[in-house]
């Protein structure tokens, strides 16, 4: 009866891999199934941002129902992708079974899928309300990247090392696709877990800060119309001069992070060069298609090893310092431009310039709105959001650059 | 000390950060200066 039952469970391999392995792997893979299912139900319902919680969830779903005993290796493993395989060699027999790993060989072991999707958010950014008012969008943004600075130290009190600090420290910018380059190019055996946990919190934003902005701003304040500033349209020649100029300048400083840089002003110069067919291409295919392939590729790395790591807990613990401090400075920086501009400045602004764009800029609108319905800040917000990306980029360069001269 | 010796490093970055972010600041109105744009949008 037992022999019978052990040939029926073998015609079902991923039930098979359930019984023989180790009951903590086998909770942690059914905690995680559970997860990716819940995932994707907070997206359907956009409690979370759908665009990345449907295929991360989706991935972390199936990819730990997927697990099977590989007949070439006789190891657990699944059909996804294979994170671990480094040789030249070990790329070419990986194309031929797992199927993610052309997308996961050629676009994340590089940092080219952070950069596909920051040409797309080049594209759709909006520079008028910048370029029109810098001063008071990037001295908004300075504040709002307390997190970024503060957790550095805080990481290597929890035992992680200086590069590994730094690469969860830039969670604290809020940028997706900045994690993402930067864990790569600073902790490449952590990039998973923290980009996870980078992408997760992300998400969390959303439902997050407007709660922050209600406990720590007066409700008075948060009406504030703006009336004192008006939306100017700025040609498209001081756009591109700008990107142009401030993007070589950026690369000459670190040429280290010149990836993201040139990607972020391609797409802007993209933008305002209005050439139709490169726009429709950067919007639709670059941003759509590298957003899908980076959750659902995402999603299919966080396997029930990765779950059951000590080291996972504290990245969760860090990411949520990290971008809990940058929604403080950002709120500081908001009260004290509030309280400089002699209240003509609405203080929510500070906690858009958390980059994270255009989330942030979203959440400081809606919450304006709920106290005031003549507040429209959404254009105002849209400033130190895009000076919140320049500052974060300009952040996670100098970590990248400067992290050797530490470890030394 | 090793927190110590962060917190400066990290504090560090702030400031060689802060101060790349008003040279883009700087970028920013002299391009303006050059097309004719205004400094500042106040009403």
């Amino acid at each position: 009866m037992q022999g019978l039952l052990k040939e029926f469970i073998s015609i079902f391999p991923g039930i098979e891999s359930f019984i023989l392995m180790e009951p903590k792997m086998a909770i942690a893979r059914v905690v995680l199934i559970l997860l990716g299912m819940f995932l994707c139900y907070l997206g359907y319902k956009h409690i979370l941002d759908p665009l990345l919680m449907i295929p991360m969830g989706v991935g972390i779903s199936m990819v730990n129902a997927g697990i099977l005993i590989m007949p070439h290796t006789g190891e657990f493993g699944t059909m996804f992708l294979n994170a671990l395989v480094e040789t030249p060699a070990q790329h070419i027999d990986a194309f031929q079974i797992y199927f993610l790993q052309p997308i996961y060989a050629l676009t994340f072991s590089n940092g080219l899928i952070a950069c596909i999707v920051f040409i797309g958010i080049g594209s759709i950014t909006e520079l008028d309300f910048f370029i029109a008012n810098p001063k008071m969008s990037l001295l908004l943004a300075i504040p709002a990247e307390l997190g970024s600075i503060l957790t550095f130290p805080i990481a290597l009190m929890f035992g992680l090392t200086a590069a590994e600090a730094a690469a969860v420290s830039i969670i604290g910018g809020a940028d997706g696709p900045m994690v993402l380059f930067a864990s790569l190019q600073l902790a490449r055996h952590l990039f998973v877990p923290i980009a996870i946990v980078a992408y997760i919190y992300l998400s969390i934003i959303y439902a997050g800060y407007p709660f922050m902005i209600k406990l720590l701003i007066p409700r008075r304040l948060r009406g504030v119309p703006m009336t004192d500033f008006k939306v100017t349209q700025v040609s498209s020649g001081e756009k591109i001069a700008f990107s142009i100029v401030t993007g070589s300048i950026l690369c000459l400083l670190f040429p280290v992070a010149s990836p993201l840089f040139a990607s972020f002003f391609l797409g802007v110069i993209i933008r305002e060069s209005k050439i139709t067919r490169f726009i429709k291409f950067t919007d639709d295919v670059c941003l759509s298609g590298a957003t899908l392939f980076l959750g659902f590729t995402l999603g299919c790395l966080l396997s029930a090893d990765i779950m059951v790591e000590p080291i996972l807990f504290k990245l969760i613990v860090l990411g949520f310092i990290a971008l809990f401090l940058s929604g403080l400075g950002g709120i500081a920086g908001g009260l004290i431009a509030y309280k400089v501009s002699g209240g003509r400045i609405n203080p929510l602004l500070g906690i858009a310039g958390v980059s994270c764009i255009p989330t942030t800029a979203k959440v400081v609108h809606k919450c304006a709105q709920e106290v005031n319905p003549q507040a429209f800040i959404m254009p105002y917000a849209m400033g130190p959001s895009i000076a919140g990306v320049i500052t974060s980029a300009i952040i996670a360069a100098c970590y990248i650059t400067m992290i050797p001269q530490f470890t030394n | 000390m090793k927190f110590w010796l962060a917190l400066k490093f990290a504090l560090n970055i702030y400031i060689i950060a802060t101060f790349i972010t008003l040279l883009v600041l700087g970028v920013v109105n002299l391009i303006k200066k050059f097309t004719g744009g205004k400094k500042d949008n106040l009403k």
